[in-house]
C-alpha cells in the first residue's frame, strides 16, 4: 500500500544552502520539526560506497533535501549499442525512491545512504531551455522517472506544476512522469499544452502485492490515470518488468481487460512493454531482500543474457510478449505496443519491426534518427 | 614479506594462545609467528615462532593473501574474542576490505561453518560475497548447515558448490537435503540442482535435446540442443572436405530444413 508522506520517512536533512527553497519551506509545514535537520555537510558520509542489505533498507527513509551539482539531463539507460530502444531523456530530479519493488535496479545503482530530492528545480529548468534554444526544431521527450519514482513525493515537491507550467511554453517538447503513484491532483488544475504524458508502470495486482511493495494499487493507478486523461492528459502505460509465475497468462490476461475495460486505444498513446531483467550481482541483495517475502521474482529462471544482464529464457520472453500484444490486438488492432530494453532479435521475432521502423512509434524516435 | 621485517626467533616460554592452523595450505608464512606473548600458526609440535617486531595488524596484512580470505575470518574471530584491544578495522582497511556492519558479522559467524567445509572454502579462495551468501543461508534456511558438511565431501569446484549452495537457498525446500546425500559425484549433483532450480526450461531444453537427436539429419551432421545464456538452439557441426563436398552436404541439410519448425521447435 502507498504510504502517505508523513508515514514514508524517519528524519528529513536539508542541506544549509538549500533552506530557502520552496521544498525546504514545504517540507517544515508538512513534517513533525523534531525529525527535521539542517545540515551543512552530506551526511552518514562514512556510509557512501556499496551499501549493506540494511543500509539500503534504511535509505529509504531518510529523505535529503540538497542542491544537485551536475548535469540535470542524461540519455535513456536503454540507448546502448545493441539493444533497441526508444529515444527519451532523463531529467534527475532526486535519488533513491521510497517505494520498494523487488526487483528494482537501484539496488544494484545506488551507493548512497539517503533518499536525496534535488532542490534546484530551477536550474535544470534553465538547461532545459538552452536545449531548446540550441535545438529549436527537434522533438525532445524528457523523462523523470529513471532513479526516483516521478510522483511519489510529488505532494512535497510539487514539481509536476512547475515542469507542466515550463514544458507550455516547449510544445514541440514532451513531458513523461513515470509513476507507480496515484498522486495526480496536485496538478490536475494545472493549463498545459497536451505535452504531457502521464505514464504509470503496471503489473496484475497480485504480483502488486508480491513484488511492488509500497506502490499503489494496481486499481488506484488506474483510477488516477482515468482523472489524468480525463484533463487531456496523454496517458500510456508501461507493462514493465513482466514478471513470469506460473498463472502469468490469467494474469496478464486480467491486466489486459482492467486496461482495455477503462481505456480506448485513442486515449493511451502507447504501451510498453519489458521482461524482467537485473544485474547479477543485484540477485543476492533481492534475495536478503524479499526472498522470505515469496517473490516470484528471486526464484525466476534467470539467465545471463549477452548484455550481462539476467532475463528470462529469450523463447519465454518472446512468448510473454506475444501474448500481450495478442490480448491488447484482440480487444482492438489500435493498440500500440512497444518492447523496451529488448535485443533485436526478440523485436523481430515479436514484432514485424524494430521501434524506429513501426509507424505509430515513429515520432518516439525522430531524435535519435535526426541524429545518425 | 614477512622475511624481510625486523624479527628474531622466539622460544615458547610465550603462551600458545591462538591454536591457530591456517587451512589454506600455500601459506606465505613459513613459520608460527609471535606476537608479543602471543603465538599462531603454530603446530603442537613446533618448537619455535617468529618474533614479530610489527604490529600484528601489518603482519597479518603482509601475508595477504597467502593467509587467504576465510583464514584471516577464522583469525579474526579468534582476535575479536580473545583479545579485543587488537583492532580489526586497521586489519582489514590494510587488507583492502571496507570495513562495515556486515565484515564484522561474518567474522563473528564464521564459527557457524562447519570446520570442514571452511576448510574446503579456504582452499578454494571463497570470497567475501560467497561468504556472505553462506551466513545468509545458515540464518535463513533450514538444513543449510547440513548441506555445508555434506559438500566437502565431494570435493566440488569452487563454482558448482556455490551454485549448488544458491539453488538450495532460492529453492528453500528442506526436503531436498534427502535428494542431495545420495549423491557421490559433485557434477551429478549440480546437474540435479539445475534441475531443481530452472524447472521450466530444464523440461523445454529437455524436450528440445530429445527432439533434435531425433531428427532426420544426414548422415554428416552432427547436431546438438545447446543453451548459451539466455538463450537456447541447435549447434551443428559437420566438415566440407572440398567445395565440392561443402556443397554437397549443404545441399543434404537444405533438403531436410522444411521439416525443422515441426519436428524440433513446435
Amino acid at each position: 500500500m502507498e504510504l502517505s508522506l508523513q508515514e514514508s520517512f524517519d528524519h528529513i536533512y536539508i542541506q544549509k544552502e538549500s533552506l530557502d527553497s520552496p521544498i525546504a519551506k514545504r517540507a517544515y509545514s508538512l513534517f513533525d520539526p523534531s525529525i527535521i535537520e539542517v545540515v551543512t555537510e552530506k551526511p552518514l558520509q562514512e556510509k557512501h560506497g556499496t551499501l549493506s542489505t540494511q543500509d539500503y533498507e534504511k535509505s529509504k527513509r531518510l529523505l535529503y533535501l540538497a542542491p544537485f551539482k551536475g548535469e540535470f539531463f542524461k540519455r535513456c539507460p536503454g540507448a546502448k549499442p545493441g539493444l533497441a530502444c526508444c529515444n527519451y531523456f532523463v531529467l534527475n530530479l532526486g535519488l533513491q525512491c521510497n517505494m520498494n519493488c523487488s526487483y528494482c535496479y537501484l539496488q544494484s545503482y545506488i551507493n548512497s545512504p539517503l533518499l536525496t530530492v534535488y532542490t534546484n528545480i530551477h536550474e535544470a529548468l534553465l538547461q532545459i531551455k538552452e536545449m531548446a534554444t540550441l535545438y529549436p526544431d527537434r522533438i525532445f521527450r524528457v523523462g523523470t522517472g529513471e532513479v526516483t519514482d516521478s510522483l511519489s513525493l510529488d505532494d512535497l515537491t510539487l514539481y509536476s506544476r512547475d515542469l507542466i507550467t515550463f514544458f507550455r511554453d516547449l510544445p514541440n517538447w514532451k513531458l513523461e512522469f513515470k509513476t507507480k503513484s496515484s498522486k495526480v491532483d496536485q496538478f490536475l488544475d494545472v493549463p498545459h499544452a497536451h505535452n504531457v504524458i502521464c505514464s504509470w508502470s503496471v503489473n496484475p495486482q497480485n504480483i502488486v502485492e508480491r513484488e511492488e511493495h509500497l506502490t499503489a494499487s494496481l486499481e488506484k493507478r488506474l483510477e488516477a490515470a482515468r482523472k489524468c486523461a480525463d484533463k487531456g492528459f496523454t496517458i500510456s502505460f508501461h507493462i514493465d518488468p513482466m514478471i513470469w509465475h506460473p498463472e502469468w497468462r490469467e494474469s496478464y490476461q486480467q491486466l489486459v481487460r482492467e486496461i482495455t475495460s477503462r481505456f480506448t486505444p485513442k486515449e493511451v498513446t502507447y504501451i510498453t512493454a519489458g521482461a524482467l531483467r537485473f544485474q547479477p550481482e543485484q540477485r543476492h541483495m533481492m534475495r536478503e531482500r524479499f526472498h522470505k517475502k515469496l517473490s516470484f521474482v528471486t526464484r525466476g529462471e534467470m539467465f545471463t543474457g549477452k548484455d550481462g544482464k539476467m532475463r528470462y529464457d529469450q523463447a519465454i520472453r518472446s512468448e510473454m510478449f506475444d501474448f500481450l500484444k495478442n490480448q491488447f490486438k484482440e480487444d482492438s488492432p489500435l493498440w500500440r505496443i512497444s518492447f523496451c530494453m529488448e535485443l533485436p532479435e526478440t523485436w523481430s521475432m515479436t514484432m514485424s519491426s524494430s521501434p524506429s521502423r513501426i509507424p505509430e512509434l515513429k515520432e518516439l524516435f525522430l531524435v535519435r534518427k535526426q541524429e545518425t | 614479506m614477512v622475511s624481510s621485517s625486523p624479527m628474531k626467533l622466539k622460544h615458547f616460554e610465550q603462551k600458545n594462545l591462538f591454536q591457530f592452523t591456517p587451512f589454506k595450505g600455500v601459506l606465505k608464512i613459513p613459520v608460527p609467528l609471535a606476537y608479543q606473548d602471543l603465538v599462531f600458526g603454530a603446530e603442537p609440535q613446533d618448537q619455535e615462532a617468529l618474533d614479530l617486531q610489527k604490529s600484528l595488524e601489518e603482519v597479518l596484512a603482509l601475508s595477504y593473501p597467502g593467509l587467504g580470505f576465510i583464514d584471516t575470518l577464522r583469525l579474526s574471530q579468534i582476535i575479536l574474542t580473545k583479545f579485543p584491544e587488537i583492532s580489526l578495522e586497521k586489519l582489514f582497511i590494510l587488507f583492502n576490505f571496507k570495513w562495515n556492519p556486515e565484515l564484522q558479522k561474518l567474522i563473528q559467524n564464521i564459527i557457524l561453518i562447519p570446520a570442514e567445509f571452511l576448510k574446503w572454502a579456504a582452499l578454494r579462495d571463497i570470497n567475501f560475497t560467497e561468504v556472505k551468501l553462506i551466513n545468509w543461508g545458515l540464518a535463513n534456511t533450514k538444513n543449510f548447515k547440513a548441506l555445508l558438511e555434506f559438500l566437502p565431501r565431494l570435493n566440488p569446484s569452487r563454482q558448482i558448490a556455490m551454485k549448488t549452495l544458491e539453488y538450495f537457498i532460492d529453492l528453500s525446500d528442506p526436503q531436498l537435503l534427502e535428494q542431495i546425500l545420495k549423491f557421490s559425484n559433485a557434477e551429478k549433483l549440480s546437474e540435479f540442482m539445475y534441475t531443481k532450480r530452472f524447472p521450466e526450461i530444464s523440461k523445454r531444453d529437455d524436450e528440445h535435446r530429445k527432439k533434435t537427436l531425433m531428427f532426420p539429419w544426414p548422415s554428416h551432421v552432427k547436431a546438438q540442443w545447446i543453451r548459451q545464456g539466455d538463450r537456447s538452439g541447435i549447434e551443428i557441426r559437420f566438415i566440407g572436405f572440398d567445395a565440392q563436398d561443402l556443397n554437397k552436404k549443404i545441399s543434404a541439410l537444405n533438403n531436410v530444413k522444411e521439416s525443422f519448425q515441426d519436428k524440433i521447435w513446435n
